[in-house]
């Protein structure tokens, strides 16, 4: 897995610049996720729990595209991403639509809770399927690159670096210059203006929760070959995409680019200085003196509701 | 209408409702403690005993969660907190389990001053947050600190009883639920109880009514915090092995989800509602693989459709019913 | 064009319209005055969809539009701009501005009503690429009316235009609804400045606790004895 592999990666190199590449590379995937988690949050006021099982949506996806109907590593993954953005259109119409019809002043936290039922019952639900079963692929690209001399780095982690920083500019680009994009920045502004203008919100929060539904599942398709795909592969992920979220200020997108590879370095280093069980205490320890010294994170949020529930 | 108090029975009716046991609740543990009697299966006895365990726990997340409106997404952290305190205790100092379980409840009702402390400036999820890492910081610590804790191969954890029936757990944490309910219920129904709540619907309109907020704050966490670590020592001692796994967050979502199903802010709802799911996930040894799945879909079906949960609908059942006795 | 009839709305359980109703004819400037509290402000919410109506029906144009949710009310071609605007602050005024045009699709549509808001409101050409929340008062106020006409309403609804506005800008915003009301725009105007918006307005609505008490002329209204007493004598 994952970790081990990294274990010898350190053995072999204990390099300053190594550390780094590791933690970029690891953040590449932190800022994708948690720009699909400040995204919900702040255009639904949705805290998202359940966003590491779409990122599990996507691996499967994407290893029964690759390896069971033999697609190409492009087409695998894109056809994940698409079908993690239905699985979300599909979700919020199920779950979140009838919330919001029936729920108004007690909406953060019931919301909240609904995406902790949601993610106990899909885990167990892709259990249920698949069983516990790793489902992975050694590589989807048989080369490596030579990022420095005598420095090789498998082109799976590139390209999915690449991947996630596409689809982050892609999505900036969507938000920022098209119709929709500028609808769903309209909605996390201001609800009732939103409305007067014409815009649908029940479309555009279908909308919103599709696109972080697919960033994740893109995560997780793009990534396969690291971490495969079996029921609680999401855990992870959406820890450290929480960790982003909340050391940035929850619902800052922009934020959330920068603080994936914060919190992806940090932990690389965190890792080479002080092992595997540690890491996670001085994770979480510096969580809890940012959340202690700046609780809307360090850039701040615009996001006034959270407050007031 | 006046109406003078004569009749003894009615005098001790209205001491035990104060304690806010009902005709009704009585005769449920009544029930409960004659079961042994009757019968004789081990394993049923055994499964009564852990629903009561969970309910007890619901009941103490439910005191955090329904009142002061913060969910403690931690708390599982914190169950198992109390857990390892009362087993390390007993088995690298050798002392009496019994000293154990209450040390369990001083370590981490410490911890839990200590997170209402780190959560007094935060607001709303921003607490939730909170504390669901400073549970995680603890089941990290837990693994992280293998030589103490022997991380996942587990810790073996001595017996609180030297006699292994199930009856006398049974027994005992049926007493330890229905004084914690007694307990819980006093400070819910008193002036303190009042400030949990007025917390709880509007932070700042209570602050500014001249209700301070910090010392219930920190209170309440502290006594929820309590609560679960001493459960969690029991625990320890019932199982008889821990890993740090206890402390995972899909533990504290199973209790939230029996805290939630059982109706917030109600804290009986979750006892009913893991007398409920618990001996039927059992019973049935099909539905176990299902057993997670019910658990999610039932907390998000509440959440959309009935907020209120088990006690909102037992409330509105025995409202009808007395309508439709009142009627001629 | 817009017909309501015996409205009754309200917020949950407070009930503020009990019988209200009015009519605006195409090209026609109506203003709805009275005092704070008299349902104003909720005989528009109904109006445009933010509250549901709890008896009486609202038509526009024929249809029966009691209801519906407010973007679709939008969609049929009424625009209301609220007492506190609801601008996207975050956002450029240019973006806010094409947001008003949401429903339309045509880019060349667009552009054309995005020329005629500035030539209305120079100001806001000028600052098209600030954000919204870095502007005046006088100037949001007319960033939101901007985006109330993108959408190139049939019907314009405004509460309060000039609420909190220094002087020259409340002038500004009341010259630029009559140059607007000049073009055929059809207007229902709420204000609490009566004298100002009667000179203004073709006819007037007096509503008093949830109620029309009072309806006709502009002339007829200012000479009317009841609201000298009771408005313009005040002032």
């Amino acid at each position: 897995m994952d970790l081990a592999m990294l274990q010898n990666f350190f053995d072999l190199n204990a390099d300053v610049i190594q550390v780094a590449l590791t933690g970029t590379l690891r953040g590449g995937l932190y800022a994708l996720m948690a720009v699909g988690l400040a995204l919900v949050f702040g255009v639904m006021n949705i805290c998202h729990f359940a966003h590491g099982e779409f990122y599990v949506i996507g691996a499967y996806a994407a290893y029964f595209a690759h390896v069971v109907f033999g697609l190409d590593p492009i087409l695998s993954i894109a056809s994940a991403a698409m079908l993690s953005f239905l699985a979300g259109a599909v979700a919020e119409k199920i779950f979140f639509l009838p919330l919001r019809r029936r729920s108004k002043n007690e909406w953060v936290i019931n919301a909240f809770l609904l995406t902790a039922g949601l993610s106990v019952a899909l885990q167990s639900l892709f259990k249920l399927i698949w069983g516990v079963r790793y489902r992975g692929i050694t590589q989807y690209w048989k080369t490596t690159f030579e990022v420095l001399p005598g420095m090789a780095v498998a082109a799976d982690r590139i390209v999915a670096l690449g991947i996630a920083l596409g689809a982050i500019f892609l999505l900036w680009l969507f938000l920022q210059k098209t119709r929709l994009g500028r609808a769903i920045r309209a909605v996390s502004q201001d609800e009732r203006g939103a409305m007067l203008v014409g815009i649908d919100l029940d479309q555009i929060y279908m909308l919103t929760f599709a696109l972080g539904s697919m960033l994740a599942g893109l995560g997780g398709a793009s990534l396969l070959s690291l971490t495969p795909a079996y029921p609680f592969a999401g855990n992870k992920p959406l820890i450290s995409s929480w960790f982003v979220v909340t050391i940035v200020g929850l619902g800052n997108v922009s934020g959330a680019v920068l603080g994936g590879f914060i919190v992806g370095i940090f932990e690389s280093v965190a890792y080479f200085a002080l092992g595997q069980g540690w890491q996670d205490v001085a994770s979480l320890g510096m969580l809890i003196l940012l959340l202690l010294f700046k609780p809307t994170g360090l850039f701040g949020t615009q996001i006034k509701s959270v407050w007031e529930r | 209408m006046e109406r003078k108090v004569t009749s003894p029975l009615l005098t001790a009716r209205l001491w035990l409702s104060s304690l806010g046991l009902s005709p009704e609740i009585l005769a449920c543990i009544l029930g409960l403690a004659l079961v042994p009697a009757f019968v004789r299966e081990a394993y049923i006895v055994r499964l009564l005993a852990v629903s009561l365990l969970f309910g007890a726990l619901a009941m103490a997340f439910d005191f955090t969660g329904g009142f002061i409106n913060a969910v403690n997404f931690g708390f599982a952290g914190f169950v198992g907190l109390g857990a390892y305190t009362s087993a390390l205790i007993t088995v690298r100092l050798g002392v009496n389990p019994w000293i154990g379980l209450i040390a369990a409840a001083l370590v981490t009702g410490l911890v839990g001053m200590f997170t209402g402390a780190l959560t007094l400036p935060l607001r709303g999820i921003y607490v939730s947050l909170m504390s669901w890492f400073v549970g995680m910081a603890l089941m990290a610590l837990a693994n992280a600190m293998v030589d103490l804790t022997r991380g996942a191969r587990g810790l073996i954890v001595p017996p609180l009883f030297e006699s292994a029936s199930t009856v006398t757990h049974l027994y005992f944490l049926l007493g330890l639920t229905v004084l914690l309910y007694i307990g819980l219920r006093l400070i819910i129904r008193s002036r303190v109880g009042l400030a949990f709540r007025a917390i709880g619907q509007n932070y700042d309109a209570a602050r500014a009514s001249g209700v301070n907020p910090t010392l219930y704050k920190v209170l309440n966490f502290t006594l929820s915090s309590a609560a679960a670590g001493l459960l969690g020592g029991y625990y320890g001692h019932f199982v008889g092995i821990l890993t740090p796994d206890l402390m995972d967050t899909w533990h504290t979502m199973e209790v939230m989800a029996l805290a939630y199903i059982g109706g917030a802010g109600s804290l009986l709802g979750g006892v009913f509602a893991a007398f409920l799911f618990i001996p039927l996930f059992d019973s049935l040894k099909s539905l176990m693989e299902y057993r997670l799945i019910i658990y999610g879909l039932s907390l998000v079906l509440i959440m959309i459709f009935y907020p209120a949960g088990l006690a909102g609908l037992y409330q509105v059942v025995k409202t009808k019913l007395e309508f439709r006795k009142r009627k001629p | 064009m817009l017909e309501v009839n015996h409205l009754q709305a309200g917020y949950d359980y407070l009930q503020v319209l009990w019988d209200v109703s009015l009519s605006v004819q195409p090209g026609e400037f109506v203003a709805l005055i009275g005092p704070n509290g008299a349902g104003k402000t909720t005989t528009l919410r109904a109006i445009a969809g933010l509250i549901a109506p709890q008896a009486g029906t609202i038509a526009f144009e024929g249809r029966s539009i009691g209801g519906w949710p407010a973007h679709h009310i939008h969609r049929l071609g009424i625009s209301f701009i609220t007492e506190d605007l609801n601008l996207f602050e975050g956002m450029s005024v240019g973006d806010n501005l094409y947001l008003g045009a949401y429903s339309h699709r045509d880019s060349r549509h667009i552009r054309a009503r995005l020329q005629m808001v500035y030539e209305l409101f120079p100001i806001l050409a000028e600052r098209k690429r600030q954000l919204a929340g870095t502007l005046s008062g006088g100037e949001r106020r007319m960033l939101a009316i901007g985006r109330g006409l993108m959408s190139q309403p049939k019907l314009l609804m405004i509460d309060e235009p000039s609420l909190g506005l220094a002087p020259k800008a409340v002038r500004s915003v009341f010259a630029a609804l009559e140059a607007l009301h000049r073009q055929g725009a059809t207007i229902l105007l709420v204000e609490q400045n009566v004298n100002q918006t009667l000179s203004l307005a073709d006819r007037g609505y007096v509503m008093e606790h949830g109620r029309v008490a009072l309806q006709g002329a502009s002339a007829e209204l200012l000479q009317h004895e009841y609201l000298k007493d009771t408005y313009l004598g005040a002032r």
